[in-house]
This record gives C-alpha cells, structure tokens and sequence, in this order.
C-alpha cells in the first residue's frame, strides 16, 4: 500500500511540510523504510544512515515558524549518490577500495543544509563513477524501476533508480560523461549538469577533474531549480569552481517558449536512433514547432570529435585519480574499471593536451555558430531504449568501449563544452521504458534552460504510469 | 607508463591479456585524437578553456 507522504515531488514534499501534514521525524521515518524495502529491492541503495537522520530531523522539527521559512527546502528528506562525503559518515563510491568515515562534507551538502533539507542515505553508483550503464561487480547492478530487467544507466544509477519510484524527491548525482543525464532518461526523470564550475564540488570523490560536474536528479523540472539554487555557488575547495552570480532560478521558470530561440541540430546528434526513441523525439519536435518558440535548424560545427575526445580526457584524469591504488590494490577493481582506468595510463601525453586543446575550440566555435542563432537546442539524450542489464553487462570485454562511446553519443560532447544540459522524460517505448530528451543551453543560462524545459514538460503529457518497482505498487 | 608499472600490475595478478588490451586501447584513442585534431593551428593554453568560463559568467550577469 502507497505511503501517503512519498512518491511526491519536492515541491509537493514541502508543501507536507509546511502544511504540518506530517512532521520532518514522519517523513525521514517513511522514506527510510522505503529505503530499505523499494530501495533495497532495486539495490539503489548504498547505506542509510538512520541515527544521523532522526537527529537531524528532530532538530528540525525543534525550529520555530520563522526559522522554517527561513529554509527554501524545509524539511525535504533526500539521499545521495556514494561519492558525496558528509563528515563522519561510510564513503564507498561504489569500491572495495574506498571506505571509512569521511573527514569533511561535501559543498553541495552544505548547500542543501543550509536551505533546510535533511541527509539520509547514500546512493549505489557504479564503480568510482566510471559507467554509463549502472553495472557494479562490487556492490551489484542498480535495477531499472520501469523494469528490473533493464539498465537504470550510470554512473548516478542509484540517485535515479530512488527518484523514479518516489522513494526521495531529490538525489544528488554527478555527471562526467553523462552520468546524471543518461540514469535519468533511462529511469523517467529530470536530471541537470549545471555549467561547469557553477556548483562546487569539493568532497565530491573525484574522476575526472576537468569534467565532473554535480547536479541533481528530480521529478519535475521546477524540483530541479529549486535543488540547484541550494548548491550553486562559489567553492573556495574547488580550484575549478567559478564566481558566477546565481540569479533566482524560479523567476522565469514559467515564462512559456514565447520569445525563445530553439536550435535542432541538423548533424549527428540524431544519426544514431533507434526506431522507438526516434519516434518520442519526433513528437518532442512536433511540440516545438507548434509552439511560441522560435524553432531553427542549427549546426555543431565538430561535435563528432566531442564524445571520443572527452572519453579520452576521462581516462588520462581517471587514470591519474588512481595511479597509487593501481600500483598496490589492482585486485580490487572490477574489471570493466580496471580496464578502463589502465588504458588512460597508456595514453601519450600529447593525446591527451591535444583533446584539452580542442575543447577551448570546440566552445568558441559553439558559441559563435549553433547558439549565435539559438537560445537553446534540443538533442536525443540516450540515442537507443536501455538496454536490459545482461545486454549491457559486457565486463572487460573490449566491446565495452563502442557500447560506451555509443551511449554517450548525445551526452558527452555537453560535457567537453561544459555547458549546462538538462535530460528530461517525453515518452515511453511499447514496452514501458522511459525515453528521455535533452536541452542544452549556454553557459551559466541556467535559468532560460529551466524555463525551456517546463515549457516543454508542460506540454508533454506523462499519463498516469508508475513504476513496476516503487513505493506506487 | 614504465616497466616498473607493468611489472607492478604483473605482480598483483593483472592478466597480461588486459594490459596489452588496455595499451591498445590507449593507441586507438590516441590515433583517433589525432587524426581529429591533426589540422588544429596552434596549440592553446587547456587553462583557457576555464578563463572562456570566467568571461562568460561575467558577460551573462552583467
């Protein structure tokens, strides 16, 4: 039977709240018992943490009217992928190798401390966030909550695998390659890469320093202004992180497409689609372009070279994340990671300067000719259906690369740009898979990204559909 | 990466076979950059792409 305070958006969780329809210890008590029966059942989840949470939520239960208004996410009870450190508690990121109590919290965490939302569990990620598929040889593969069978998509499979069956409103994700937009298109949820440099990562477990990037997983798209309005910011403790003004994100955010500039990409980006995915773009397009928007066909001008370029850098910096660990605990890694991870090991010097030489490029030219004549640009997020895990769990077998380079297709060239991209569901497969698409907008456009994305949301009616495995059955 | 790596990774059990993939593996990623990226004009600072960054977040706000 559905517990009556879950399987809600963030923003109807805090309406709960503010409402006084349960209190914050209620709420933090149902979500971690459905941690432990969906969650555990989708191996979505990593650790709960059940003490830390009930003291966090009796303190918050303890605050005064005017404290609680004070705290935009009042009560919101989230988890997060296991590469968030919160000081004192277990960080595995996926690994035999990483654990033990963490020495200091993560940026983002604080960030959503600050707005009133409470912590209590970690997330399943694939291994050390290097995947796209969600397999984990350690600690077990995620399961898609559309269907068990299929891939729930990685890294942040975890963080999307919770979302989707409404176990928390919100997760935090991490996206290097893809691995917060691709476990959202194929698990039916909303997932944002800001800019890179926007949210702050320090006590974020590493990958890839000039790719990662954090972000969250939600429901609904306004769900999603409303988490990256508590994690934007400037980080001191990361030297990549960027002063940039945060505008509010939810002022513009029901504006409508009247007035925008949307770009449809006339190369590559929709080269590689299956029948299925295709046909939901298709719809999307139609949508678009009997909208208010301004619809136009733009091109990005060498993104062919984007995905094999940033799997690449991920590699080298992977690789580099791990070389003391590689010389003493090899044994220990899976072995798609541990293939992964020694092949950046191999990569000449001049390769990989030559991949960060052409990202530089790669954003003018971007800059100055797809966006020149677009505000923002729809593209496919996942180019083909999930593929069910056993199709997808190819180990070290040297396929894994193509099927890696193939599910990244529409993700990883946003990434090499490092400009904000969010993944956003429109349709189902017969089969009852999600399908997800994707805007992309230009750096630190946040908020004309968001407004786009729930004009399109707005438009693309989800039907009543749940989740075969969720707090819905 | 040296002898000294490989011996390393050979002593704790690493298959040959999977150090030999992954050197491959590395090669065909090399040889793709650089037939991408062969025609590139000078090369750039890869500190640019953040100061790119940098001006654009003040150019957006201003």
């Amino acid at each position: 039977m559905t517990d009556p305070l879950l399987g809600k958006s963030l923003e109807q969780t805090l309406a709960l709240v503010e409402r006084k329809v349960c209190s914050v210890t209620e709420l933090t008590e149902a979500t971690l018992a459905a941690l432990e029966s969906t969650g555990r059942e989708l191996n979505a989840v990593a650790r709960t943490e059940r003490d830390a949470a009930l003291a966090r939520a009796s303190e918050l239960d303890s605050l005064s009217e005017t404290e609680r208004r004070k705290q935009p996410l009042f009560g919101a009870v989230l988890a997060h992928k296991d590469i968030y450190a919160r000081r004192g508690w277990e960080l595995q990121a996926g690994s035999k190798i990483v654990h033990g109590p963490a020495p200091s919290t993560a940026a983002a965490l604080h960030g959503l401390d600050r707005a009133g939302a409470l912590d209590c569990a970690r997330l399943n990620t694939v291994e050390f966030a290097l995947g796209v598929t969600g397999h984990n040889e350690i600690t077990g593969d995620v399961r898609n909550p559309w269907n068990p069978a299929h891939m729930p998509g990685g890294s942040s499979g975890g963080s999307a695998a919770a979302v989707a069956a409404g176990i928390v409103p919100a997760a935090l994700g991490s996206d290097t390659g893809g691995s917060i937009r691709i476990p959202a298109a194929a698990c039916g949820v909303v997932g944002l890469k800001p800019t890179a440099g926007l949210a702050g990562r320090s006590g974020v477990f590493p990958l890839s320093f000039s790719l990662d990037t954090v972000g969250p997983l939600t429901r609904t798209v306004r769900d999603s202004a409303r988490v990256l309005q508590a994690i934007a910011g400037y980080d001191a403790d990361d030297p990549t992180s960027i002063e940039a003004r945060v505008p509010d994100y939810l002022h513009t955010i029901e504006d409508g497409f009247d007035g925008l500039r949307l770009g449809i990409p006339q190369n590559y980006f929709f080269d590689e689609l299956d029948d299925a995915t295709a046909a939901a773009l298709a719809t999307v397009r139609k949508v678009l372009t009997d909208s208010e928007a301004q619809v136009t066909h733009v091109t990005v001008e060498q993104a062919e070279y984007a995905n094999r370029l940033a799997t690449l850098i991920i590699a080298v910096e992977g690789a580099n994340v791990h070389r003391e660990w590689l010389k003493s605990r090899a044994a220990d890694y899976g072995a798609q990671t541990l293939a992964r991870l020694l092949a950046g090991l191999y990569v000449p010097a001049e390769a990989y300067l030559r991949a960060l030489d052409f990202r530089v490029r790669f954003v003018r030219s971007t800059l100055s000719s797809a966006f020149r004549e677009a505000d923002v640009l729809f593209v496919p997020m996942l180019p083909c259906v999930p593929p069910t895990l056993a199709q997808s769990d190819l180990g070290s077998n040297p396929e894994y690369a193509e099927m890696i380079v193939r599910l990244g297709h529409c993700s990883r060239p946003f990434n090499l740009l490092g400009f904000p991209a969010l993944s956003l569901p429109c349709g189902f497969t017969d089969t009852g898979l999600p399908i997800g698409a994707q805007l992309v907008a230009r750096p630190f456009e946040e908020a004309l990204l968001l407004r786009a994305a729930r004009a399109l949301e707005r438009e693309l009616d989800p039907g009543d559909r749940v989740p075969a495995v969720s707090v819905w059955r | 990466m040296n002898d000294d790596w490989e011996a390393r990774l050979l002593a704790q059990g690493v298959a040959p076979e999977l150090i030999a993939a992954a050197r491959a593996t590395a090669a065909g990623m090399a040889q793709i950059t650089h037939e991408l990226t062969g025609q590139a004009a000078d090369a750039l600072d890869p500190v640019q792409f953040y100061l790119e960054l940098q001006k654009l977040a003040r150019m957006t706000h201003d």
